[in-house]
């Protein structure tokens, strides 16, 4: 009802503009003359699109940068608060954290979520049901699976030492979450189990465009699965294994749930990933010029990955 | 339907929308935490009926990310018109001078020498006072008496002294019968709180061997003195090298500990007085003692005192109203009601409900309880220091070491803030 009324309110008032247009004097300017021709072209049908990009990704950007530069009572202070995050030992900890952390998620991802992929597109019984299991990390909300996993993983009553132990693997608990050279480790695992059915049902979906003459082309000249796989699919699967790599490194850097829900970056600070000390500079400290400035630099950096992404993946389809 | 009658239905429903988004004069909107929630309530309609023509319109907010709802609510520009908070945020809501100086109204209630002096303190920035503090408390010693028999121990006589700690830890400290592994003393080193948990159970140490974080006059850091740095070490200490705390320490807050506690796990931690409503509760043949911190020799017990207030933020409509209501809520027996373990004033804790003999030592602890510094970057002050508890936890560090980069960073951090 009120979205309908809303759009009878628009039109009549739009019609309105429209009756009063001719009444209206020259208009005087480059710009103003510009919109008067193309009144009815397609500069006025986006309006409404610009104008939401301005709002909500325009403005928030701009706001960012003004926040960088300037301090806590909006006074400009020029590269200070760059230089202060750029000093800060926590900084240069929580890059080799994310570098690591995204890296190796990703690493293990590609290569998780097209095996699965890759068997999940063969014909067996039950392949219904299993690729239906398979989603579940990636479906259920990510808060619960970091939850679920912290408890798994608690030293001393979590599931994971219990089983290890009475199997005779361990004698002493593995601190999984709180020892400095594990938790990391850990917590990519934790990652991949997310967001690897994502990739198999990717991979799953570029299989299926596979043609099958292929196959049948090469089972003509003898060849094995492990042939196929090798000199077919993987090279027919590279464009889309290359679109989600770039999607797993957007996600990768962004991921902040599965990390802050189990360690929130501890123990002090061998978790902690610049996604995570973003947020707690901001919303924790109220520190917004420090955490703009770094959320600044953060941006910037995963631009310069994407765009190189995009170039190389442009030239090796040109080649 | 004609256009005319469509746009005049149109008119009426946007002005109802308007009407029921902002507050009518004479409508308090008052928000308390969860566990507060029925008690606020039976208040509210108490409040109601004594005064007719204002409405209270509650709200009840979840701990967790209180402390920044507040803060955005405050900064808002449209607060609520009164706030349930613990007492020791009320600086940083103040540093931009956000919220109404509440002395004056609390005293035509209550005489403010009534209050515990601690109490007031913790609400008070630069001598004067933001906050009604309805709670406080300060954490005890809880003991497994079963476990002290099975150790050969004297269940009556806990340990008075560091010294004495570390003994009784030890003896504590073995694999029992059924080869469950114990511990003599489970100490807090992370969890999903454990920032505020590991400050309350370590801070005490330092303080009661002369040590502090910041100096009196809040203007820099004194964690690298060797008092501050003694009660680290004596704190961690039962983690890194005597291991009389259990393995998952870094894990541990205050509701793992008490896990860990009614399962037998560890024998002594530091605890609550709501956590004796929870053994009554999920463990009720739980055979255990409340003691007074151990000190060391000579010295004093101390404690970090622990509470809850109501502030009044400035940009709030229903001033007058608001005022009321906490004038309302500083009588004694309302302090004693809402409190989930000790009131701020003499007159309530005497009341009958406070007379458990269990709460004695509680009590006790609440007479050495300082409040934390009235300084608006705490919250990051307390993070540096927790952090560097942990470097020493993990091994990275020692206590030596680790506070003087803790040292260090809170220096940057006061520096950055003048």
């Amino acid at each position: 009802m009120s979205d309908a009324a809303t759009a009878m309110v628009q039109t009549e008032a739009s019609s309105k503009a429209r009756r009063a247009q001719p009444e209206a004097a020259a208009p005087r300017g480059r710009l103003a003359r510009y919109l008067a021709a193309h009144k009815d072209g397609p500069t006025f049908f986006i309006l409404p699109a610009i104008a939401l990009l301005a709002t909500f990704i325009i403005y928030p950007i701009i706001s960012t940068l003004i926040m960088s530069v300037t301090n806590g009572n909006g006074v400009f202070v020029g590269a200070q608060n760059y230089i202060d995050i750029i000093e800060s030992d926590r900084t240069a900890r929580a890059t080799m954290n994310t570098v690591y952390f995204v890296g190796a998620s990703i690493i293990l991802q590609l290569i998780l979520g097209t095996a699965a992929g890759i068997v999940l597109n063969e014909q067996f019984r039950g392949q219904a049901i299993v690729r239906a299991l398979t989603l579940i990390p990636w479906v259920i909300p990510g808060i619960v699976g970091a939850m679920t996993w912290a408890w798994m993983f608690h030293t001393d009553y979590g599931v994971i030492n219990y089983v290890l132990s009475s199997w005779g693997l361990i004698d002493e608990p593995v601190r999984w979450l709180t020892n400095p050279t594990i938790v990391l480790p850990a917590l990519t695992a934790v990652n991949v189990w997310k967001m690897f059915p994502f990739v198999a049902i990717m991979v799953l979906a570029g299989l299926q465009s596979i043609p099958v003459s292929l196959y049948e082309a090469a089972k003509v000249d003898g060849a094995t699965f492990r042939d196929e796989v090798i000199y077919i699919t993987l090279p027919q699967l590279r464009p889309i294994l290359a679109s989600i790599t770039l999607l797993l490194i957007i996600a990768g850097v962004n991921s902040i749930t599965i990390i802050y829900a189990m360690t929130k970056g501890g123990p002090a600070d061998r978790s902690l990933i610049t996604s995570i000390q973003i947020f707690v500079e901001a919303f924790q400290y109220f520190n917004f010029n420090q955490a703009s400035a770094l959320s600044v630099l953060f941006f910037l950096v995963s631009t310069l990955f994407i765009v190189a992404h995009i170039w190389l993946d442009g030239r090796r389809k040109e080649r | 339907m004609t256009k005319s009658t469509f746009k005049v239905r149109l008119a009426t429903a946007a002005a109802a929308l308007m009407l029921s988004a902002s507050a009518h004069a004479g409508e308090v909107n008052w928000w308390v935490s969860e566990p507060g929630r029925a008690k606020a309530q039976q208040l509210a309609a108490e409040f109601e009926k004594e005064n007719p023509g204002i409405t209270i319109k509650l709200q009840a907010n979840p701990y967790g990310g209180l402390e920044g709802k507040v803060m955005i609510a405050v900064k808002s520009g449209i607060p609520p018109d009164i706030i349930e908070v613990q007492n020791s945020w009320i600086p940083s809501y103040q540093a931009t001078g956000a919220l109404e100086d509440v002395g004056a109204t609390i005293g035509q209630s209550v005489p403010l020498s009534d209050f515990v002096p601690a109490t007031l303190a913790a609400c008070s920035v630069d001598g004067k006072i933001y906050g009604l503090p309805f709670q406080a408390e300060a954490l005890a010693m809880l003991y497994r008496k079963d476990l002290f028999r099975e150790a050969k121990l004297d269940p009556e006589k806990p340990p008075q002294t560091w010294d004495e700690m570390i003994e009784v830890s030890k003896k504590l400290t073995y694999t029992g019968p059924n080869g469950q592994r114990r511990y003599g003393y489970g100490i807090a080193g992370g969890g999903a709180e454990g920032q505020g948990n590991t400050l309350y159970r370590s801070l005490p140490y330092i303080w009661m061997n002369g040590g502090d974080i910041l100096s009196a006059d809040m203007k820099k850091s004194v964690l690298s003195s060797p008092e501050a740095v003694a009660g680290v070490k004596f704190y961690t200490d039962m983690y890194t090298s005597l291991k009389v705390a259990p393995p998952s320490t870094l894990e541990n807050g205050g509701l793992e500990l008490r896990r860990l506690f009614m399962a037998g796990t560890i024998a002594m931690y530091q605890g609550t007085p709501t956590e004796l409503e929870r053994f009554a509760q999920d463990a009720p043949n739980l055979d255990y003692g409340v003691a007074i911190m151990p000190h060391p020799k000579g010295k004093q017990t101390s404690a970090l005192l622990g509470g809850w207030g109501f502030i009044v933020p400035k940009a709030g409509k229903n001033k007058a109203e608001a005022m009321k209501l906490l004038q309302f809520l500083a009588k004694p027996e309302r302090l004693a009601l809402y409190t989930r373990t000790f009131p701020t004033t003499t007159t309530a804790m005497n009341l009958p409900r406070f007379a458990d003999p269990k709460l004695d030592a509680f009590k006790e602890m609440l007479k050495h309880a300082r409040p934390q510094p009235p300084i608006g970057t705490w919250l990051e002050i307390s993070s540096a220091y927790y952090k560097n508890i942990q470097e020493v936890l993990i091994g990275g560090a020692s206590p030596q070491a680790a506070m003087a980069a803790a040292d260090k960073a809170i220096e940057a951090i006061l520096k950055k803030a003048n």
